[in-house]
C-alpha cells in the first residue's frame, strides 16, 4: 500500500538579546551549530570582562571572557535551549547579542530537579511560564531576575505557587530569558510545539 | 559642615546607584528547613486577613528601615493573603531594601484599620530575625526563623476605650 511521504521543516532563525550593564538571566533559544560559550558569546560578541555564571546545583561554574577574546577555564561549557545562564556584562553600554539556530520543534522536555535550577522555554516565545505550558506543583518557587538598567531598580521577582495558584503573579517573560525554578518535587515541563502553531 | 554635608550626600547617591539586597517576603514556606511558618492573629485568635497589611522592616535599635515588595502596592506595604489555608499568612514576592547585600536584624510588623502601621488601631511586631539580604546572582533567601505574633490594640484605642468605660460607670451611678 502507497503510503504518502511525511515532510519534516526545520526552521532557522536568529533573536536578538539585549543585555544591559549587570547581570541578566538568560538563555540559548536556539539549537545552534555550536552551543559552547565560545559559540554564543565569543569573537567579540560581547565585552571583555564578561562573566557567565552556570547553575551547577550547588553552585556557579563561572568562565570570564579574558582579554585573550577566549572565556576561562572552561570555554567548551555549553548552554542549551531550556538551560540558562545568569551573564555579567562589565561597562555601561548594552550589548546585543544574537542567536542564531534551529527552532527547536516537536515534543519538548525540560527537567525540573527537587530543588533550584535554571530554567527557560525551550520554544522561543514570549509569555508567562504559564502560557509557555509550565504547571506549577505546590509551593513550586519562581524567580525571574528583572535588569531594568539601573542598578537601583533591579532585582528579582519572585512568585510561589500556593493554594493552587502563582502568587504574586507571573510576569512575562521574553525570548531568551530564563529564571531560576526551585521545584518542591521533581518534575518536568513538556510541550509539544510545531512551526505551525 | 557644608563639607560634610556634601561628602554625605554623594555617599548616600553612591550607596542607592548600586544593587539593593532583597528577600523573599513569604511568611508561609512549608518546604524550608525548618519551615517559614509566621502566623499573625488578630486579639481575638483569629488569623488576620482581608483588609491586613504587613511589611518588613530592618531594625537597628530604635530606627526602622522599610523594604518594599513587589509589586508596589499599598505604599510597600502588602497584604495579607484570603485564602482559608493562607490566613494570617503574607506572600508578597521579592522585598528590597535601600542596602547592599548582608546580615540584617529583620521585623515584620502587621496591622490592621489604617494604611499604615502608626495609624493602625491594631498592630504587632514579630521577634527580629537575622537574614542574609542577597544580590544577583544569588537568589534571595527566605524568612527562616521568621515567629508569627498576635496584634494588640494601638495604645490610643485602650485609652479611648478605658474612658468611655469609664463615662458609661459615671453614668450608671448617676441613674
Amino acid at each position: 500500500m502507497a503510503q504518502t511521504p511525511v515532510y519534516s521543516v526545520n526552521a532557522v532563525g536568529y533573536v536578538n538579546t539585549v543585555l544591559h550593564p549587570g547581570f541578566s538571566l538568560i538563555s540559548n533559544p536556539l539549537i545552534a551549530a555550536d552551543n559552547t560559550l565560545a559559540g554564543l558569546f565569543g569573537g567579540g560578541k560581547v565585552p571583555i570582562n564578561t562573566v557567565v555564571y552556570k547553575y551547577t546545583g550547588t553552585g556557579f561554574d563561572i568562565n570570564t571572557y579574558t582579554d585573550d577574546e577566549v572565556f576561562a577555564p572552561h570555554p567548551t561549557q555549553t548552554v542549551t535551549p531550556g538551560e540558562g545562564v545568569f551573564i555579567k556584562i562589565p561597562g555601561t553600554a548594552d550589548v546585543t547579542v544574537t542567536f542564531v539556530g534551529e527552532v527547536p520543534t516537536g515534543p519538548l522536555t525540560v527537567d525540573l530537579p527537587k530543588g533550584l535550577s535554571i530554567r527557560s522555554s525551550k520554544v522561543p516565545q514570549a509569555g508567562t511560564a504559564t502560557a509557555l505550558g509550565l504547571v506549577g506543583q505546590e509551593n513550586d518557587t519562581f524567580y525571574q531576575y528583572v535588569n531594568t538598567g539601573v542598578a537601583a531598580t533591579s532585582g528579582y521577582k519572585i512568585s510561589t505557587v500556593q493554594d493552587g495558584e502563582w502568587g504574586p503573579p507571573l510576569g512575562s517573560l521574553k525570548v531568551g530569558e530564563a529564571f531560576f525554578y526551585k521545584a518542591a518535587t521533581a518534575g518536568t515541563w513538556t510541550r509539544t510545539f510545531n512551526i505551525n502553531n | 559642615m557644608k563639607k560634610a554635608l556634601v561628602a554625605i550626600a554623594a555617599l548616600l547617591v553612591s550607596v542607592s546607584a548600586y544593587a539593593q539586597g532583597q528577600v523573599n517576603f513569604n511568611t508561609h514556606v512549608t518546604t524550608d528547613t525548618p519551615p517559614v511558618d509566621a502566623r499573625v492573629l488578630n486579639p481575638d485568635g483569629t488569623p488576620v486577613g482581608a483588609g491586613g497589611l504587613g511589611q518588613l522592616f530592618i531594625k537597628n535599635g530604635s530606627s526602622y528601615t522599610a523594604l518594599v515588595a513587589d509589586p508596589l502596592v499599598n505604599g510597600g506595604a502588602s497584604a495579607f493573603r484570603t485564602s482559608a489555608a493562607g490566613l494570617g499568612y503574607i506572600n508578597a514576592g521579592g522585598a528590597t531594601a535601600p542596602l547592599p547585600a548582608g546580615s540584617y536584624s529583620i521585623v515584620l510588623r502587621a496591622w490592621t484599620g489604617a494604611s499604615t502601621y502608626d495609624a493602625a488601631t491594631f498592630r504587632g511586631e514579630s521577634a527580629p530575625v537575622t537574614v542574609a539580604l542577597t544580590e544577583a546572582p544569588a537568589i534571595p533567601n527566605d524568612l527562616i526563623g521568621l515567629q508569627g505574633f498576635t496584634l494588640v490594640p494601638e495604645p490610643t484605642t485602650l485609652a479611648l476605650g478605658a474612658v468611655g468605660l469609664g463615662a458609661l460607670l459615671i453614668r450608671r451611678r448617676k441613674a
